[in-house]
């Protein structure tokens, strides 16, 4: 794969089809191996949410789902979201933002933020990466969640 | 971000053919008439409709990416309470799984290559799918 690849190469439709696939996927397996599986009408709402207001809307979702909702078994599916889909502070193995970052052609464009001698300058860079990476996660979290819902429904048959 | 390059990317004619000659042996071990992996008379044995085998004739062709595949019988089987879904999908998932990898085998690994290649091996064993569910059809009619 190049170093940077744009969002209409065949380098990225691949990797959208494969490794976010792979890692989608992944990432079901591991939330439903240690949680209660929730309903599937959890995660209907997802991609329509995502089509309207695209990933700033889907944050908005999981927030307010975090916050507000009353069920105890949906709450470890809502906060298994925010950890990886929204914070980016800690690094999960799930975490959808630092899985991108680890992919060479997002890699070789980001700054290394250990190197900054100053916290500003930390902070700086920090910045910088993000727009890197944002407009990634913009164009590829729809069909990531068309990838992660469609392996739920999967592996959770009959739970409607 | 570099622009992608607008020059097309042909399949050349010995991969074609190696495309073919590997449906050939596929369906030799998969399709020919009483092997077990045949999802055709799979989806006839589970009594899936003739407007299932339909639907995934035409997303075959239809479809821009692999993973709509992968994703449409994933999306299937989750949603049904029959169950008639369940064993044709583990199978068929299988089965595109193989072709997967067989692609970049073929397209070795150019990302372009891969892409066309997979879509033809999925639409290649789609067909074999369809017209096994079909005869299958027929021959139980004329059996009744």
């Amino acid at each position: 794969m190049s170093d940077t690849i744009h969002f209409r190469s065949k380098e990225f439709q691949l990797f959208i089809d494969e490794p976010l696939r792979k890692f989608a996927c992944q990432s079901v397996d591991y939330f439903l191996e240690k949680n209660t599986p929730v309903k599937h009408n959890q995660l209907k709402a997802i991609p329509s949410v995502i089509a309207g207001g695209k990933f700033a809307a889907l944050q908005r979702l999981i927030e307010s789902q975090r916050q507000k909702n009353t069920k105890k078994d949906n709450k470890p599916f809502w906060e298994f979201l925010h950890q990886n889909l929204i914070q980016t502070q800690q690094v999960t193995e799930y975490s959808l933002y630092h899985f991108l970052r680890k992919q060479p052609f997002i890699a070789s464009q980001l700054s290394d933020e250990t190197a900054a001698e100053t916290r500003v300058q930390r902070k700086k860079m920090k910045k910088e990466n993000n727009k890197i990476i944002d407009p990634y996660m913009e164009q590829l979290i729809s069909i990531f969640f068309e990838h992660f819902n469609c392996h739920y429904f999967y592996q959770t048959q009959g739970l409607s | 971000m570099q622009e992608p390059e607008n020059t097309l990317i042909q399949i050349d004619y010995p991969t074609l053919k190696a495309i073919d000659t590997y449906l050939e042996t596929f369906y030799e071990t998969h399709y020919a008439t009483g092997k077990k992996h045949n999802i055709g008379q799979m989806m006839f044995d589970n009594k899936l409709g003739s407007t299932q085998v339909r639907g995934l004739e035409r997303l075959a062709f239809s479809s821009t990416r692999f993973s709509q595949l992968i994703n449409y019988v994933k999306n299937q089987a989750g949603k049904e309470k029959k169950k008639q879904w369940s064993i044709v999908a583990h199978e068929l998932i299988g089965q595109l799984e193989t072709l997967e990898n067989k692609a970049h085998d073929l397209g070795k690994n150019h990302p372009a290559l891969v892409l066309d290649i997979k879509m033809k091996l999925a639409r290649g064993l789609i067909k074999m799918i369809v017209a096994s569910y079909y005869y299958q059809s027929k021959q139980d009619k004329e059996s009744q």
